[in-house]
C-alpha cells in the first residue's frame, strides 16, 4: 500500500535540510510504529520518497512524502501517533491512502504555490497590497518576461511568463509570526521535474522590474501547497489525489 | 514558538545552522520557573563529534531525571559563527532554552582529549564567563571539568573551579544538593567551593598550593585547608546496574559521527596493555548483565528509531556473555532494518560467523591491533597478540571471502629499535602471502592490507608515565622507514601505510604530562586565536612554539626527560586507584620483556581490588 504523509515545516524547522528531513522522518516512523516496507538487498532501506525538496530557510504547509506500507491503521490514528513522535515545527496535516496505479510524487509535482512576506513588518518592499498588485498586473503584462537561468550546461535565457499561474498581492496572517495580518506575495509557478522555477528566480526578475533590491535575508518565503495535474490538465493538490482510510 | 539566539541572518549565513538551533527529538525542555539548578553540558568541539559521546546522554539522562535540575547542552560554534558572535558582542548560549550559560549554575565540560584545551577557553569567553577561576564571583557559573583528561588536570587548573575526578555516576547528587543548599543561604561562591571540596572525587584546584623545585620538578603539593583530602580518590560506580545509560538518547538533526545508538556492554578492560590509559583508568573491569543488556537495546532502538545499534567497550571480546547478547540482536533486528555494527572483535571462528551474518563480507575489513611490529615489543608493551593469532585469524577469514584488512601500530614505544618499525611491514607481507596462498580461481583479485601508525605519547597512570618521549623527528624518520621497508616487501602493491600528523602528537604529549605552569601557555594560545587545535587546518604549530617561547616555559622539560620513581609528578595528588608500586612493576617487566598475564588469569596486584568488585572478585565467587 502507497501512502502520502501531508506535513508542514515552520519555526526553527527551516534550518533543518531536505536530506535531514528525510533521516528524521526515518526514525520517526519506526517509533510511530508504522508498518514500513523496506526494499531487498543487505542493507534493506525504507521505501519512502519526497515531493519537491525545500530549500533551507523556507517554511512551508505543503510537504509531502510517499511511503510504502505493509500494513496500516486509520487515518487519523497514524495521523496522532507520527505527531507523538515530531518536534515542534513539523506537524502531520494528512495521511491518504493512493490508488495502486498512483505514481510517485516526486514525478508527477507540476507546480508550487508560495507566499513571501516582510520579515519584520515595514522593513522590505512588501508593504503596499494596491501598489503591489498595480505592479503585478504590469509586470504581467508585459510581452516576455526574459530572465537568465543557471543550469549545468551555462547560463540559458528561459522566459518566465507561461510558468506563472497565479501572481497577487493580500494581506494575511502567518503562523511564524506574532498574530498581526501582514502584506504579502502570493504567486503559483512551475515546479518539478520538468521546468523548475525556484521563487526567488521569479521574485529577483519582479523585483528588478520595480526596481527594487531583492534582499534574501528580509523576506520569508513560505511555500503554501504543491500541486499536479489531473487529466484535464487542472492543477489539483498533490493531497487530493489520496484518500483518506477509515475504520 | 521557541525564539532562537541567533537571527535569521546570522543562521542563513554560517555553515550547518542545525548545530545551534537545538530541538532535538529527545533533548529535553522543562519550565524554568521550576527549576532550581541550570546545568549546561558542553563537549568542547564541533556539534557532530560532541553528539556522539555517549559519556555526556549518558550525564544528560541523569541529571535530567533530577526534578529540581535542567541540564542542557552546548558545544563549540565553528570558526565561522565564533567570528560573528566575537564581532556581535553574542553570548553563547544553551541549545535547548537558547538562554546565555552566564546565566547558569553550573557549566560542565567533559575533557576527552587533550587537543581541545583552546576549545575550553573558547566556550568561556564566547559565554562571557571569565577564563580565569579566580575572576569568578558569585554572579558566575561553576565551571567543573570532568573526563579522562582531569586525571592529570593541572595544565587547565587556572580555568576550572572544580574537577570532578572518575565516574559521573556517583557522586553528582552529593554536589548538587550541597551547593543549592548552600546557594540558598547565600553563601559565597569560595565557601561553597570548599564546602565541594570535601566531597569525594573533587578537586578544586584553587585550594591546592604547588612549590617547585630549582629544575622545575614539583616539590611540594598541598591543601591549603586541613579539612580537605591531600588526595583525591577517583568515583567508581561498582553497581553495574547503576552505571547510567541514556533512555532517550537526543538524535540530531545532521548526522553526527555516531549516527547510532552506542550500547555500553562493560567498563575497563582485563588486558594490561602498558601504553593504555584507559585500561588502567577505568579498572577494575565491570561487566553489565546480559539481560539489563537486552532491555536497554530493545528501549534505546525503540526512543529513538535509530536503523543501527553498535556495542562499546575497552574489549569486548572479553565481554563472556557476548555471545548471547549477539545471538538475542541477530535473531531479534538483523534484516528488519536495524543494522548491527560490531566493535572490533578478537578475529576468530566466532566473531567470522558473527561478521558474516551481519555485514557484506566483500565490503567489510578485518582489523588488528597489534600496536607493534615484533613479538619482542609486543611483550614489552603487554600486548597479548602474538603473530600466530594474527596469521591464524586473517587465514580464516581469507579463507571464508575477507580481503581487506587493517592493521593498527605505534611507533615511538619504548624500548622500540629499528628491527621493530621494520617488523610492521614484514607482519604485512606475511598476511599477504597467508593470503595468495588461496588457489586463484578460489579468490576474488588481490587483498588489501592497510597498516596506520599513530605516534606514541606517553599517559599519566600508565606504566609509562616515567619515560621520555620519542622526537618530532625520530616519528618522522620511522615513519620513513615503515614505507621505505614497505617497499621492500614482495607484495607492496597489496600493501597501503597511513600515518598521523606528529607535530600535533608533540603538543599532546606536553599537555598529558604538563603541570599548572601550561595554562599561561595555552591561555596566550588562545589569545593568539588558536582553536580547533584537534583539526589539522586550525592546528598551528609555530603559533604554538611562539607561545611556548613568550611564557618562558620549555617544553622539552616536560616530553624529552626520562622522570626518577622518586620525583612528584602533577598527578600523583590524584588516586586512580593503580598503586604507584604496580605502575613501577610493570614498567620494570616491561624493560625485561616480561609479560603480565590478564586479570582472569592471574591477578597481578594492581590496587584496585581495594574496590571489591568487578573481574577483582569474578574467579572468587
Ligand atoms: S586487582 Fe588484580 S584483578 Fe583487579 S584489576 Fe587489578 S590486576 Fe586486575
Amino acid at each position: 500500500m502507497n501512502i502520502r504523509v501531508k506535513f508542514s515545516k515552520h519555526g526553527s524547522m527551516k534550518f533543518i535540510g531536505h536530506l535531514d528531513i528525510m533521516r528524521f522522518f526515518q526514525k520517526a516512523i519506526i517509533r510511530a510504529g508504522i508498518d514500513i516496507a523496506y526494499s531487498e538487498g543487505f542493507n534493506p532501506h525504507q521505501i519512502m520518497s519526497f515531493a519537491a525538496p525545500l530549500s533551507v530557510g523556507v517554511v512551508s504547509d505543503g510537504e509531502y512524502m510517499d511511503i510504502r506500507v505493509k500494513s496500516t491503521k486509520s487515518s487519523a490514528d497514524s495521523i496522532r501517533a507520527l505527531n507523538e513522535c515530531m518536534v515542534e515545527g513539523i506537524r502531520v496535516e494528512d495521511y491518504k491512502l493512493l490508488p495502486d496505479n498512483a505514481k510517485n510524487s516526486m514525478s508527477i509535482v507540476a507546480s508550487a504555490k508560495y507566499a513571501i512576506y516582510n520579515k519584520t513588518s515595514g522593513v522590505g518592499f512588501i508593504n503596499d497590497v494596491d501598489y503591489l498588485n498595480k505592479m503585478i498586473s504590469d509586470y504581467l503584462s508585459q510581452e516576455e518576461i526574459l530572465i537568465t537561468k543557471e543550469t549545468k550546461k551555462g547560463e540559458t535565457t528561459l522566459n518566465l511568463k507561461p510558468f506563472i499561474y497565479e501572481f497577487k498581492a493580500e494581506v494575511k496572517s502567518f503562523p511564524d509570526e506574532e498574530a498581526v495580518d501582514r502584506a504579502c506575495l502570493i504567486f503559483n509557478i512551475s515546479t518539478g521535474s520538468l521546468t523548475n522555477i525556484k521563487p526567488e528566480l521569479l521574485l529577483q526578475s519582479f523585483f528588478d522590474y520595480c526596481k527594487e533590491e531583492f534582499n534574501e535575508n528580509i523576506y520569508q518565503i513560505y511555500r503554501l501547497e504543491v500541486y499536479s495535474r489531473d487529466e484535464s490538465e487542472n492543477l489539483v493538490s498533490l493531497n487530493d489525489l489520496g484518500a483518506n482510510i477509515e475504520y | 514558538m521557541r525564539k532562537l539566539a541567533l537571527s535569521d541572518d546570522i543562521l542563513m549565513s554560517i555553515d550547518k545552522p542545525a548545530r545551534y538551533i537545538g530541538n532535538e527529538v529527545n533533548s529535553v525542555v522543562k519550565d524554568k520557573n521550576k527549576i532550581d539548578i541550570r546545568f549546561c553540558m558542553c563537549f568542547p568541539d564541533v556539534y557532530e563529534i560532541g553528539m556522539s559521546h555517549l559519556g555526556i546522554q549518558i550525564l544528560y539522562d541523569m541529571f535530567n531525571q533530577r526534578e529540581d535540575t535542567w541540564c542542557e547542552r552546548v558545544y563549540s560554534p565553528w570558526p565561522d559563527l565564533h567570528k560573528i558572535m566575537k564581532e556581535k558582542n553574542i553570548p553563547l548560549f544553551a541549545l535547548e532554552s537558547q538562554d546565555p550559560l552566564k546565566d547558569f549554575d553550573f557549566l560542565g565540560i567533559t575533557i576527552q582529549y587533550e587537543m581541545c584545551y583552546t576549545n575550553l577557553l573558547q566556550i568561556l569567553d564566547l559565554a562571557q564567563v571569565p577564563l580565569l577561576s579566580k575572576d569568578r564571583t558569585n554572579e558566575h557559573p561553576i565551571v567543573i571539568g570532568g573526563g579522562p583528561c582531569t586525571y592529570n588536570p593541572e595544565p587547565i587548573a587556572d580555568f576550572f573551579d572544580i574537577f570532578y575526578i572518575g565516574e559521573g555516576e556517583t557522586v553528582y547528587d552529593e554536589l548538587l544538593d550541597t551547593y543549592k543548599k548552600m546557594r540558598d543561604e547565600g553563601c559565597d561562591r569560595r565557601d561553597i567551593l570548599h564546602e565541594l571540596a570535601k566531597i569525594r572525587g573533587i578537586y578544586v584546584p584553587a585550594l591546592y598550593d604547588v612549590t617547585y623545585n630549582e629544575d622545575g620538578t614539583i616539590s611540594s603539593f598541598k591543601p591549603i585547608y586541613d579539612d580537605i583530602p591531600a588526595v583525591i580518590e577517583k568515583n567508581v560506580e561498582m553497581n553495574t546496574s547503576n552505571i547510567g545509560w541514556p533512555r532517550k538518547p537526543v538524535i540530531p538533526f545532521i548526522k553526527a559521527i555516531q549516527d547510532r545508538v552506542t550500547l555500553e556492554i562493560m567498563r575497563g578492560c582485563i588486558r594490561g596493555c602498558r601504553f593504555c590509559q584507559a585500561g588502567m583508568l577505568y579498572r577494575p573491569t565491570r561487566e553489565r548483565d546480559v539481560n539489563e543488556l537486552k532491555a536497554m537495546a530493545d528501549q534505546m532502538l525503540s526512543s529513538t528509531g535509530y536503523d543501527e545499534i553498535s556495542l562499546s567497550s575497552l574489549s569486548s571480546s572479553d565481554y563472556r556473555p557476548l555471545k548471547e547478547l549477539l545471538d538475542y540482536l541477530i535473531e531479534k533486528y538483523n534484516g528488519k532494518g536495524v543494522n548491527i555494527s560490531l566493535p572490533s572483535l578478537r578475529i576468530d571462528a566466532f566473531s567470522l560467523d558473527v561478521m558474516s551474518k551481519v555485514q557484506d563480507v566483500r565490503k567489510s575489513s578485518l582489523t588488528f591491533a597489534p600496536e607493534a611490529g615484533t613479538q619482542r615489543l609486543r611483550d614489552v608493551i603487554n600486548k597479548g597478540l602474538t603473530e600466530e593469532d594474527i596469521l591464524n585469524g586473517a587465514g580464516l577469514a581469507f579463507d571464508g571471502g575477507w580481503q581487506k584488512v587493517k592493521l593498527y601500530f605505534m611507533l615511538g614505544l619504548p624500548l622500540e629499535t629499528e628491527d621493530d618499525i621494520k617488523g610492521i611491514p614484514q607482519l604485512a607481507e606475511k598476511i599477504c602471502r597467508r593470503y595468495y596462498e588461496i588457489p586463484k580461481d578460489q579468490r576474488n583479485g588481490k587483498c588489501q592490507v592497510t597498516m596506520s601508525t599513530s605516534f606514541f605519547v606517553p599517559k599519566p597512570f600508565t606504566p609509562f608515565q616515567w619515560v621520555k618521549m620519542a622526537t618530532s623527528d625520530y616519528f618522522i624518520e620511522s615513519a620513513k622507514l615503515v614505507k621505505a621497508t614497505m617497499m621492500e616487501q614482495l607484495n607492496k602493491k597489496s600493501m597501503h601505510y597511513i600515518w598521523h600528523h606528529e607535530d600535533v602528537t608533540i603538543l599532546e604529549g606536553i599537555f598529558a604530562r604538563g603541570d599548572r605552569k601550561l595554562c599561561d601557555v595555552i591561555l596566550k594560545a588562545y589569545e593568539k586565536g588558536q582553536i580547533f587545535d584537534a583539526w589539522e587546518e586550525y592546528f598551528k604549530v609555530d603559533v604554538w612554539n611562539e607561545c611556548f617561547r613568550e611564557c618562558d616555559v620549555d617544553p622539552d622539560f616536560y616530553i624529552f626527560r626520562e622522570r626518577d620513581y622518586d620525583e612528584i609528578l602533577p598527578w600523583d595528588f590524584i588516586d586512580a586507584g593503580v598503586s604507584k608500586d604496580f605502575l613501577i612493576r610493570e614498567y620494570e617487566n616491561a624493560k625485561k620483556g616480561i609479560v603480565t598475564p590478564n586479570c582472569r588469569k592471574k591477578c597481578a596486584g594492581c590496587g584496585i581490588a581495594q574496590y571489591k568488585g568487578g573481574v577483582c572478585v569474578e574467579h572468587k565467587g
